[in-house]
């Protein structure tokens, strides 16, 4: 599977079969607003206040030219009364696309269904959403206006509102009435960080692939030479070794074999600033690995350690990676349910397979998965996606202890897994995972308990 | 548009000060005081400070009776800061343009209102029982006039 590139949307990627595709863009439009009914606008009331005031001084102190203050406001009141009052305002917003990737622009469009004589929209964006086109307010005036448009970016994946608009209606100068437009909901698909499909198991699988195997079959990489059998092709014949010892070798070549990754994501931990939790992290880096090995025609499964044990059984192809991301979005339950891996059937964890586990390492039950998986004898990665760390409180003089004591039980902790024979990658989601992947060896060794 | 304002509401609340007593000066801040929180700040966006800015500026009026005219451009005064406090905020210059001619209507009204008050007040009229009379039926013509009728029921077919 291709890197999906920037300005190229989930749909355009996910109904190509054959390779990425343009798809027509349909807006997609939220739920009708309720229509909301026409009352007093503020400023009839602050006119009639005035009015008020003036004409009970002009009674009280029988000085009729104080009767000056309130005409005027009473004037404009008879001719802000004047006209029919319209039927109740009702609108829409839509949103186009309703599928992208994080990083990309989407356009919210809001409507009225009847235009007003004026109309105030004022958008109110959710978590992680930038304004990128656009005025936050925008006022639009007569019959020619009825819509309002901007342009948002959202900085964090998941299946979430947007945001929403606020309108004010007013008409005649003396009606005023309030809805609120909410477009429907926007699956923001995470951008995987660029990686590659170097982490592999021990044992890799029968079925052919890319990946170069630990065994001699019919591959491109050098592995050995043998001395030459009847049949063996002409060509493989390594002239010197042949000349040097006087008799027919030939070279072999290492086999190419199919590799089973399954993704594991912690969900229970959560932490960090909105659209760059350890969960956003995990997902991303899930969404990295997933795209670096359905590339290379790999089965990609994947794991959800949560409230509710998720899980999709390794498959291959450009269309599995949408339905890895589309279980991804139900990820964030808190829950105090520990995990049973038992409950996950031999196809979604198949023996061979290579697990990366993405998680922040503060949970218990997440820790004791990776034992109880490696005590199965699965080839186990954990990435950690942690990089905030506790602030350090001046005002408390054991605060900075406190912290240097955690670093330690981190470290530990990272220690004991290796110990286990889990090696623990530090990845800063700031950078590919091509460098941390890099620390480490190609592959992954499989300690049967 | 809120320079514009900030005239507006300073003018209001200055004109009646100049016939203001010394201890009615409290009014005159007051009512700065309030302008200017009308237009900036974390109240700004309540309508209830522009109308009392508006109540400080009447009252000031009463308590100092400055002469017919400077009512009169006292009561224009207080209709146009009311109504720009009341424009939408973050309006570009095209907009909002647009928006004060939709308000010049409301101000012509407001003018010629303004015009016949002091046209009335400027008329000496001698007490007459003929006009009081005349008033009276003009008042129960308007009434009858202004009041909704009650629509006729259709006649049954015979």
């Amino acid at each position: 599977m291709t890197q999906p590139r920037s300005g190229q949307t989930a749909p355009e990627l996910a109904d190509s079969p054959a390779g990425p595709q343009p798809v027509p863009r349909r807006p997609a439009q939220g739920p009708a607003s309720v229509a909301a009914g026409w009352q007093q606008s503020p400023r009839v009331r602050k006119l009639a206040v005035v009015a008020v005031l003036a004409v009970t001084g002009a009674v009280l102190t029988r000085h009729a030219s104080l009767l000056l203050l309130g005409a005027p406001a009473l004037a404009a009141l008879a001719a802000f009364g004047h006209g029919r009052r319209p039927a109740p305002p009702a609108g829409w917003a839509t949103v186009s696309p309703l599928r992208c990737f994080e990083e990309e622009d989407v356009e919210v469009i809001a409507t009225l269904a009847a235009p007003v004589d004026e109309a105030t929209f004022r958008i109110e964006l959710g978590a992680a959403v930038t304004l990128v086109e656009g005025p936050a307010t925008q006022v639009v005036l007569g019959e020619q206006a009825t819509a309002a448009r901007w342009v948002l970016r959202p900085h964090a994946w998941g299946r979430h509102l947007l945001c929403a608009v606020r309108v004010r209606c007013r008409t005649g100068g003396a009606g005023q009435a309030d809805l609120t437009l909410r477009p429907p909901q926007v699956e923001v698909f995470p951008h995987p960080p660029p990686a590659r499909a170097t982490l592999l198991p021990a044992d890799l699988l029968r079925r052919i692939g890319d990946h170069t195997a630990a065994s001699p079959g019919a591959g491109i990489e050098f592995f050995g030479i043998r001395g030459y059998q009847p049949g063996d092709r002409l060509r493989d014949v390594n002239w010197a070794v042949t000349s040097r010892l006087g008799r027919p070798f030939v070279n072999q070549r290492a086999a190419l074999r199919a590799a089973d990754l399954v993704v594991m994501v912690d969900a229970f931990s959560d932490v960090g600033p909105p659209g760059d939790t350890t969960l956003d992290i995990a997902v991303r880096g899930a969404a990295g690995l997933a795209t670096a090995y359905l590339g290379t025609g790999d089965r990609v499964g994947v794991v959800v350690l949560g409230g509710v044990l998720n899980w999709l059984a390794p498959a291959p192809g450009h269309r599995h990676f949408f339905r890895i991301v589309e279980m991804a979005f139900g990820v964030r339950f808190p829950s105090e349910v520990n995990p049973d891996l038992d409950r996950v059937p031999r196809t979604a964890l198949p023996p061979r397979a290579l697990v990366v586990l993405f998680s922040p390492l503060l949970d218990r039950r997440a820790i004791s998965a990776v034992t109880d998986l490696r005590q199965r004898g699965v080839s186990l990665v954990v990435v950690d996606v942690l990089r905030h760390e506790p602030p350090v409180e001046p005002k408390i003089p054991t605060s900075a202890l406190a912290v240097r004591l955690w670093r330690l039980d981190r470290a530990a902790l990272a220690a004991s897994l290796n110990g286990l024979g889990v090696p623990v990658l530090t990845w800063d989601s700031g950078t590919g995972l091509e460098g941390a992947q890099a620390l480490r060896g190609r592959r992954i060794g499989v300690v049967r308990p | 548009m809120a320079v514009a304002t900030a005239c507006l509401g300073a003018a209001m609340i200055v004109l009646p000060a100049l016939d203001l007593p010394a201890r009615g000066q409290v009014l005159t801040v007051a009512g700065l005081a309030l302008v200017a929180a009308s237009l900036a700040g974390p109240l700004g966006r309540w309508h209830g400070l522009a109308t009392l800015a508006a109540v400080a500026a009447v009252v000031g009026s009463v308590l100092g009776r400055p002469g017919t005219a400077a009512l009169a451009a006292e009561g224009l005064l207080i209709l146009g800061y009311l109504l720009l406090t009341d424009a939408p905020a973050a309006m570009p210059a095209r907009v909002a343009a647009q928006w004060l001619r939709r308000q010049l209507p409301a101000v012509a009204w407001a003018v010629l209102a303004s015009a016949a008050v002091l046209l009335v007040l400027g008329i000496r009229v001698p007490v007459s029982a003929w006009l009081v009379a005349a008033g009276a039926g003009a008042a129960v013509a308007a009434t009858g006039i202004a009041l909704p009728r009650r629509s006729r029921q259709p006649r049954e077919p015979r």
